[in-house]
């Protein structure tokens, strides 16, 4: 398996997405709802990410970094916003 | 699809990491997902414990001006008052310091102190809390009573403790009724006071 | 080898489920796009709604004593009960929304022309169910706006004459008490109206699988036969791809539904009860503000309201049989121009009489006040209209030269395609529910800039994304020429 950029960061992000899942498991359900729902959605949306990048592969590249940019740009603000608001 | 694609060896092998990330993924989400299950279960009513917050000092303290104070959630304010003569249920050395919740048992308005002698005040014999909204009174210096006006019930009092050795005023929890908006109007279970809002943390005075 | 088990187990599950075999027919590959899928997402959000309903429907309790209790309990003491409450009232409202947004898609193309114009039927009685649901559930939670709110359109019926009126009234509410009230409207909200959306969307599916989804609108489109439009027509099967399609659309939905109903938890009024009730203004929820709003005109007070209730009527016969009051063949809206002006001013009035309505709580409107926030709109919008359509039509002489031929830029790519798409969905999403706590927070009062904030860069950002669609659907078609 080659293993290039484009496998590294699809790697990193299911690394993201195990430790998303993971303490999410460990969340208060009454103290801590908010922060399980905004983990929930970036988990949601990394599951959406490759799931459009199954649906359309066969494009150019950079179309490709630019879905994944956007994402991980969408999966920090959520989680920036799980610890303003949370905590 | 457009034309321009790549070879198809890359892209085999790229489709087949791709399949296995996407059902990783799933499954990741799903698991998240199932922990929603929980909800079928017991409801946890872990009550947290009523905080020790402190409130003022006396020092600070001038006679018959109010001081309002958030106990026990951020949402509630409470008004505290030095009256300058002993009642029933005051702390401090000279028994006179009361504190009650600031919110109307009516319909939630942020109540107000008018010391006797007040011109706005019908009852200018005594001590009353008043509330704008409907104009009702309470007697401060008999148990926040209602002396007039449209509330049931009177004003929820604050259980203060007072520690001689510093002159610091703690608040250490409520007394019935249930402070307005948290529970059945007039209700006795104080512990709903303490739910369904950002708990005030415990905190020391500083010196 | 992974490879080799993976596939043997997929064809195994495969052999026996038999997704890749499904009756759903295959679809173009150019209706791989948000703008078609409303009512799909529509549809999810209801099958949300059913499953955070039934989750709640082990904790509440349909009485007129016990219903805010229950219902304060499940937000203060379930687990994730807060978080399913306000997730099911955001949902509520996004349904309603993207409902409505599948209308006003549907009426601006001319979905209704044949053969579909029993399917637009189905689909508005479908619309009519969708709110029934959320105003019979906005009356569970038994607070003092959501009861006083129902009382004033229970009182409505009133005016609905004998014996319909009075047949009305039983259904909705019994003999007239509280509990039968309430008894009533759960009985409707979790069992009769969920079975008959179900039903009506049965319906509607076979009806869909039956006639396709809508041609695409150009006539150059079908015309021209270049290979780049033959793969916009080419068929898509359905599993996996459109499946993957719509499962991507869904959870970008889902995730942003989840992070509004986590930022914006759902905040309860007090407790129904009579002596309350007088301190607070019935304010309908949002999506009924509008009538509210032609209801508080000075014009249809006392016996003006069975004049307005007629006109309301009047106009839902209208929009359910517009397939037969419509009969022109043409979809395309440049070529409509009557329809697509009405239509216009019809959202255009919409969303200002809402607006109105949530910034005028409780008071009577003038007739000269209504008259000019209503009409003049309304002509400003048929002037503007008739010096658009005067120049579309000069286009189509061939008179005048196009605007963005001046702008044509980079080539059309699927990624376009879909990136606004996802930015659509996210933006509805969004918009429905800035607009639906914009609206809540100024009817109780409390200001915040945030939802009015995110609804304005929400609507700039929309805006772009759909010009920007509009015009690469342009430079699309004219690429096959």
């Amino acid at each position: 398996m080659k293993l290039g950029i484009f496998e590294l960061i699809c790697i990193a992000l299911l690394i993201i997405q195990v430790l998303i899942t993971g303490s999410i498991l460990m969340l208060d359900p009454i103290q801590q709802q908010e922060g399980y729902a905004l983990l929930l959605a970036s988990d949601f949306v990394i599951t959406a990410m490759f799931l459009y990048l199954y649906l359309n592969e066969g494009s150019e590249y950079d179309e490709e970094w630019l879905a994944i940019g956007i994402t991980f740009f969408v999966i920090i603000l959520l989680t920036i916003l799980f610890l303003i608001r949370v905590f | 699809m457009p034309e321009g694609s790549k070879s198809s060896e890359v892209d085999q092998g790229r489709r087949n990491v791709l399949k296995v990330m996407v059902f990783a993924s799933a499954f990741l989400s799903l698991a998240g997902t199932v922990d929603l299950l929980r909800v079928l279960g017991p409801a946890k009513f872990e009550i947290p414990p009523w905080p020790r917050t402190c409130v003022a000092n006396i020092k600070n303290l001038k006679v018959k001006e109010p001081l309002f104070f958030n106990y026990p959630l951020e949402t509630t304010p409470n008004i505290l008052i030095k009256l300058g003569y002993k009642i029933e249920n005051g702390v401090g050395p000279d028994g006179d310091i009361i504190a009650y919740s600031a919110l109307c048992q009516h319909l939630g308005c942020i109540v107000r102190f008018l010391p006797s002698g007040s011109s706005e005040s019908s009852f200018k014999d005594k001590d009353v809390i008043y509330c704008p909204c409907h104009a009702a009174y309470y007697d401060v210096a008999g148990a926040a009573k209602v002396l007039a006006g449209p509330p049931l019930y009177p004003l929820p009092m604050v259980k203060l403790e007072y520690d001689p050795a510093t002159g610091d005023i703690y608040a250490v929890g409520m007394y019935p009724p249930v402070i307005f908006g948290k529970g059945s109007p007039g209700s006795t279970d104080v512990s709903r006071d303490l739910i369904g809002g950002k708990l005030v943390p415990s905190s020391a005075c500083k010196s | 080898m992974k490879k080799s088990w993976f596939s043997r187990f997929v064809e195994w599950i495969d052999d026996r489920f038999g997704f890749t075999n499904t009756i759903l027919r295959p679809v173009p590959r150019y209706s791989l796009n948000p703008i078609y899928w409303l009512g799909a997402l529509a549809f999810l959000a209801f099958l949300l709604q059913g499953l955070t309903g039934i989750i709640m429907l082990q904790y509440y309790t349909p009485t007129p004593e016990e219903a805010y209790n229950s219902t304060i309990q499940i937000i203060n003491t379930v687990p994730y009960g807060r978080l399913i409450e306000s997730f099911h009232l955001y949902m509520a409202y996004a349904m309603v929304f993207l409902a409505f947004l599948h209308f006003v898609r549907g009426y601006f193309v001319g979905v209704y022309k044949k053969p579909r114009e029993l399917m637009w039927i189905v689909g508005m009685l479908m619309g009519f169910v969708t709110l029934g649901l959320a105003f019979t559930g906005y009356l569970l939670p038994w607070t003092v706006i959501s009861k006083s709110a129902t009382d004033v359109s229970i009182g409505l019926v009133n005016n609905i004459p004998e014996p319909l009126g009075g047949w009305i009234r039983y259904i909705l509410s019994g003999a007239g008490s509280d509990k039968e009230l309430l008894s009533r409207f759960f009985a409707l909200h979790v069992i009769v109206l969920p079975v008959g959306l179900i039903f009506l969307l049965a319906l509607k599916m076979h009806m869909f699988e039956v006639h396709g989804i809508s041609e695409p609108l150009s006539d150059r489109f079908m015309r021209d036969m270049i290979s780049y439009k033959e793969d916009a027509m080419k068929l898509v099967k359905w599993f996996p791809e459109v499946f993957v399609y719509f499962l991507t659309l869904s959870l970008v939905f889902l995730s942003v539904m989840l992070s509004i109903s986590a930022l914006f938890p759902i905040e309860m009024p007090p407790m129904y009860s009579p002596e309350i009730a007088s301190m607070y203004t019935p304010q309908p929820e949002w999506y009924f503000l509008w009538m509210y709003q032609i209801l508080k005109i000075e014009l249809f007070e006392g016996e003006g309201v069975k004049v307005a209730l007629s006109l309301f009527g009047l106009l839902a016969v209208v929009m359910v049989f517009l397939p037969f009051i419509d009969r022109s063949n043409v979809k395309h809206p440049r070529e409509r121009p009557l329809a697509t002006s009405l239509g216009i001013i019809g959202v255009v009035e919409l969303i200002i009489l809402t607006i109105w309505g949530a910034i005028t709580p409780g008071q009577t409107i003038r007739n000269e006040d209504a008259f000019l926030v209503l009409v003049v709109p309304a002509i400003l919008i048929a002037i503007i209209s008739y010096f658009v359509y005067k120049r579309i039509f000069a286009i189509k002489r061939g008179e005048v030269v196009m605007l963005y031929e001046k702008f044509l830029k980079h080539s059309y790519s699927y990624f376009d395609h879909l990136m606004y798409s996802l930015i659509i969905s996210i933006l509805v999403g969004i918009g429905s529910c800035s607009v639906a706590i914009i609206i809540q927070r100024i009817s109780t009062s409390q200001f915040n800039i945030l939802p009015l904030a995110t609804l304005v860069i929400t609507f700039i950002l929309s805006s772009v994304s759909i010009f920007r669609l509009m015009y690469n659907y342009e430079l699309f078609v004219r690429r096959m020429k």
